[in-house]
């Protein structure tokens, strides 16, 4: 479903060079669940956008299901179409209601009629719990119930893969729960998913595999029992130490 | 405690501050002993005008039927051609069966007339009405120029915008009037109006500039990972947040360019300002004159804030 092949993001500014990304390879099978952690800037933010060409990698392949992005002729829209995100600061229309931050891009992308954009986004907000703030402001929800609306405004384009950059760093301890459940019950469903987060619980949980980056690479690759009974290399266990 | 209780002895205090200035401007002008002509003043606003009526041959007046207020008039001419006349009763300047020539006045007819103070206003408004529409435009565009990726679009916009900042506005006037105007053979109107949209649109640009940097670069993010083109993106979910981060200093700049307005006078457009020159010149009610016209631009301009501040009452829905 993903294969990325030797990617490189470098940054440029003020004459340093920043490999955020540093030659990762991996593939992530459809339906399956990948979890990648690693401490703060390890690039594993940037790894993802490069999947959605968020970020323009400067080296390597990316191929979403048959799809090369470092293919100039790609149309980058129509992968978008297929690789749904949801970020850590939720980035809703605040302008928008509820119910239009879900039908916009349905609209304007998928070209659906109103009716069945709507009928679709009350779906959604029926399965991640809050079909009554269908007509609220965003700035009227809690985080909790904000980052469930993100993910819902995600699932109405039907893509086939979601990528999560850390869904519930931003969120109160208490409202952490709800959206995992969300994550874990279209986990359940079969989505393709690959999830950026410290949160061990839910990795050991849904995790199919589970991917250990510091400083742009790949440093260790295994399933949750892997990581919390015997992790190999030093990175890893000094990381893991300091989040459990 | 009351917020009520502890705001009005600096209410007071505010009205006794204005007192004093306008008082202490009173008694500075009684010094110079200028003579006060304020009763000159309302005939600038509106004026009964009287047209004279006129017999257009030489003839006799055949009859005068009064009705009222008007009367009709009827002139036979030597050549027994008959034209009939209205003129207010009250000034008739003629009796049944005298003899007229041509061109001698049979009497009048009064009507109210738009003084120039008014004439002035209201080419001030369309003038810096449809100098807002242009500069919102070209504003729009090179304040999207500004925040493009490709060079030569920003360089433009760039250049197009510290050009028009480093000069005066009365000096890109002269320039549109004298130099682009007789180079395009261009009338004085369209000069001025081009000038004023200019210059306000160079600063739109940067208010639309920073309207759009403005917003935070997650809310690009999460639409163009949604599957949206750059341009829906701009439509649907930057511009409309943009605006309403941008409505304050926007009208402000609007009423920037009423006021910026009043320099298109140089160039013999008569809007408010020149308006007000021309009356000076016949009336000598210099301070009268002058205190009416900025009374005119405030009324305009305060009532332009009040319509902005509803619309940001409207769109304060989402916050
Ligand atoms: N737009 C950018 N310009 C320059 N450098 C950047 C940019 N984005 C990220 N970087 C750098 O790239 C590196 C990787 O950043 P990235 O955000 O991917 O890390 P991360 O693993 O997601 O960290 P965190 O856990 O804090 O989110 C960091 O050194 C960061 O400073
Ligand atoms: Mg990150």
């Amino acid at each position: 479903m993903i294969k990325a092949k030797n990617v490189v993001k470098l940054f440029h500014g003020y004459g340093t060079t920043v490999r955020a990304v540093d030659g990762v390879s991996t593939e992530v099978e459809r339906g399956e669940v990948v979890v990648v952690i690693g401490p703060s800037g390890s690039g594993k933010s940037t790894f993802l956008r490069c999947i959605n060409g968020l970020e323009v990698f400067s080296e390597g392949h990316i191929i979403i299901d048959g799809v090369d992005l470092a293919d100039k002729k790609t149309n980058i829209n129509k992968v978008r179409m297929e690789v749904g995100m949801v970020f850590q600061q939720f980035n809703l229309f605040p302008h928008k209601t509820v119910l239009q931050n879900l039908t916009l891009a349905q609209r304007r992308v998928r070209k659906r009629s109103k009716k069945v954009a709507e009928e679709k986004a009350r779906a959604l907000l029926e399965k991640v719990g809050i079909p009554e703030k269908a007509d609220e402001y965003p700035s009227r929800l809690s985080g909790g119930q904000q980052q469930r609306v993100a993910i819902a405004r995600a699932l109405a384009m039907e893509p086939k893969i979601m990528l999560f950059d850390e869904p519930t760093s931003a969120l109160d301890p208490e409202m952490v729960g709800e959206v995992l459940d969300v994550m874990k019950q279209l986990a359940r469903e079969g989505m393709t998913m690959v999830v950026v987060t410290h949160e061990m619980g839910f990795a050991r949980e849904v995790a199919d595999r589970v991917l250990f980056m510091d400083e742009g690479k790949i440093v260790e690759v295994g399933t949750p029992e892997h990581f919390f009974t015997e992790p190999r290399e030093a990175r890893t266990k000094l990381f893991l130490k300091q989040v459990l | 405690m009351n917020a009520t209780e502890r705001i009005w002895p600096w209410k007071i205090l505010l009205a006794v501050i204005l007192i004093l200035l306008a008082a202490g401007t009173w008694g500075s002008v009684r010094q110079i002993d200028y003579q006060w002509r304020w009763y000159r003043v309302p005939q600038y606003f509106f004026y009964l005008a009287e047209d004279a009526q006129k017999i257009p041959f030489d003839g006799t007046v055949s009859k005068i039927e009064k009705a009222g207020e008007t009367a009709t008039v009827t002139l036979i001419s030597e050549s027994s051609e008959v034209v009939t006349v209205e003129v207010e009763t009250v000034g008739i300047k003629v009796s049944e069966g005298e003899e007229l020539f041509e061109d001698d006045t049979v009497g009048f007819i009064s009507e109210w007339r738009l003084g120039p103070l008014m004439k002035g206003l209201w080419t001030t408004i369309w003038l810096s009405a449809i100098a807002s529409v242009f500069a919102l435009i070209l504003g729009l565009i090179a304040g999207l120029a500004k925040v493009s990726k490709n060079y030569t679009i920003r360089g433009l916009a760039m250049v197009y915008v510290e050009c028009i900042r480093g000069t005066p506005l009365l000096v890109q006037i002269f320039i549109a009037y004298f130099f682009l105007g007789t180079v395009f053979d261009l009338s004085r109107n369209v000069c001025g109006i081009g000038a004023l949209a200019l210059f306000a649109g160079a600063y739109v640009a940067e208010i639309v500039r920073a309207g759009i940097q403005a917003i935070p670069p997650g809310q690009t993010e999460a639409a163009r990972s949604l599957g949206m083109t750059m341009p829906q993106t701009m439509m649907d979910i930057i511009l409309p947040q943009a605006f309403k981060k941008i409505l304050p200093p926007l009208s402000g700049q609007f009423i920037s360019l009423i006021k910026d307005s009043s320099l298109v006078s140089v160039i013999a457009i008569t809007d408010l300002t020149k308006s007000g020159r021309e009356i000076i010149t016949s009336t000598f009610a210099t301070f009268e004159v002058w205190l009416v016209v900025a009374a005119m631009y405030l009324l305009v301009t305060s009532l332009l804030s009040q319509v902005v501040f509803y619309m940001e009452r409207r769109l304060a829905v989402s916050d």
